[in-house]
């Protein structure tokens, strides 16, 4: 892959593994028992473990995957979503692509009937068939790397769009769930490097406007929720799940990742809480007609 | 401002929460996160007048939280756009 092509894909498995493999045991001590790290769906006062499945099971509904013979998890994180697929539905065949190490070995020791999963790029996947279904959850996020240009990001976004066209069916739906811009205005400088540098390397969000520019031809939008309050949510419990384990965590992997953290989960909260931060969730059917790229 | 020295000045600030204090540290984070010196900034003109954006905004509300020990609401800082009226509303709790 040239250096063009790989600045447009987005973040690095060393950039990945270095926010995902810190260490399982240090992810489990503030995760719900789902090993979830992405947005649950709240409907009222249930608990974050339940909120997760909640969360899954809106896009095993979205993508219309549970009557489905093959689907695709595009960023699986430690399977939790995989693991509902192919024990509540009768999807016999789901494929997870993620690009950390630690998730790989966690999802292949649940020995989860039906379920293949490669460390691997979306980018850099060939299926032997195409597949019926696709989600795709908290992993738009490291598709287009920090400090790329504008056109830049959107061809990024493109490829993938294109990827997911070129795997899947006609007629099948992609459900897609990322982080996004929200209140900050477009063109201004990003003064708090912190996320950039210290939590996510190589990784920037979209808005909302990306994604639909990214897709056009390729996926219609047939629904589009923004549950930012739900993040903000999820990230105060993650914190407050931390903090509560402050002595095993700086004992697990020291002070200065705790440190990182608490701050990460704090800013998170308030960001999305304030507005400056969305949580997309989008369900996209792929478009048949003759496409123009 | 170095990094160390403005963690030293928080913890001493969170030891002991004071308005001057709160004022002196908020005045040097933002300096040091908009890449400008403390003396360029002054207490009574609104952030809005730098280049303090929301992000600046939820990092600093976030630290507040750390320093004081208790939630603030994420428009702390458009609600008490400069550094007296934040601090001021802040010490009186």
């Amino acid at each position: 892959m040239s250096e063009t092509e790989d600045m447009l894909t987005g973040a690095t498995a060393d950039a990945i593994q270095y926010h995902y493999d810190v260490s399982d045991d240090f992810y489990k001590l503030w995760l719900d028992p789902t090993m979830t790290y992405s947005c649950p769906l709240w409907e009222g006062d249930e608990s974050l473990e339940e909120a997760q499945i909640k969360k899954y099971d809106h896009h095993i509904r979205e993508s219309f995957a549970s009557t489905k013979q093959r689907v695709i998890d595009i960023g699986c994180g430690w399977g939790g979503n995989l693991k509902r697929l192919v024990t509540t539905t009768s999807v016999p065949h789901a494929v997870g692509l993620t690009l950390s190490a630690n998730q790989l070995k966690h999802i292949e020791q649940m020995r989860l009937p039906g379920v293949k999963v490669s460390l691997e790029s979306w980018a850099d996947h060939k299926p032997e068939q195409p597949y019926d279904a696709a989600i795709s959850i908290g992993a738009f996020e490291h598709f287009a790397k920090y400090g790329v240009s504008q056109k830049e990001k959107i061809e990024s976004y493109r490829k993938f769009f294109m990827k997911m066209h070129d795997i899947l069916v006609p007629g099948s739906r992609l459900s897609l769930q990322t982080m996004a811009y929200g209140s900050i205005p477009r063109g201004k400088a990003y003064k708090d490097l912190f996320i950039a540098q210290q939590i996510f390397p190589e990784s920037d969000f979209p808005r909302l406007a990306d994604v639909a520019e990214s897709s056009e031809m390729l996926f219609e939008v047939e629904a589009v929720r923004n549950d930012r309050m739900h993040y903000a949510r999820a990230y105060r419990a993650w914190f407050d799940g931390l903090i509560q384990n402050e002595a095993k965590v700086v004992e697990l992997v020291g002070q200065e990742v705790f440190d990182r953290y608490k701050r990460y989960l704090r800013v998170f909260s308030y960001s999305f809480e304030l507005g400056a931060f969305d949580l997309l969730r989008l369900t996209m059917r792929r478009i048949d007609l003759p496409r123009k790229s | 401002m170095k990094a160390a020295e403005l963690l030293n000045m928080k913890t001493k600030v969170k030891q002991n929460v004071t308005e001057e204090g709160l004022r002196l540290w908020m005045a040097n984070y933002l300096a040091k996160e908009m890449k400008i010196d403390p003396s360029e900034i002054a207490v009574d003109v609104e952030l809005s007048q730098y280049d303090f954006d929301s992000v600046l905004a939820m990092s600093i509300t976030a630290e507040l939280e750390d320093i004081l020990g208790r939630k603030l609401s994420p428009t702390l800082a458009y609600n008490y756009p400069t550094i007296e009226q934040l601090t001021a509303h802040l010490v009186q709790g």
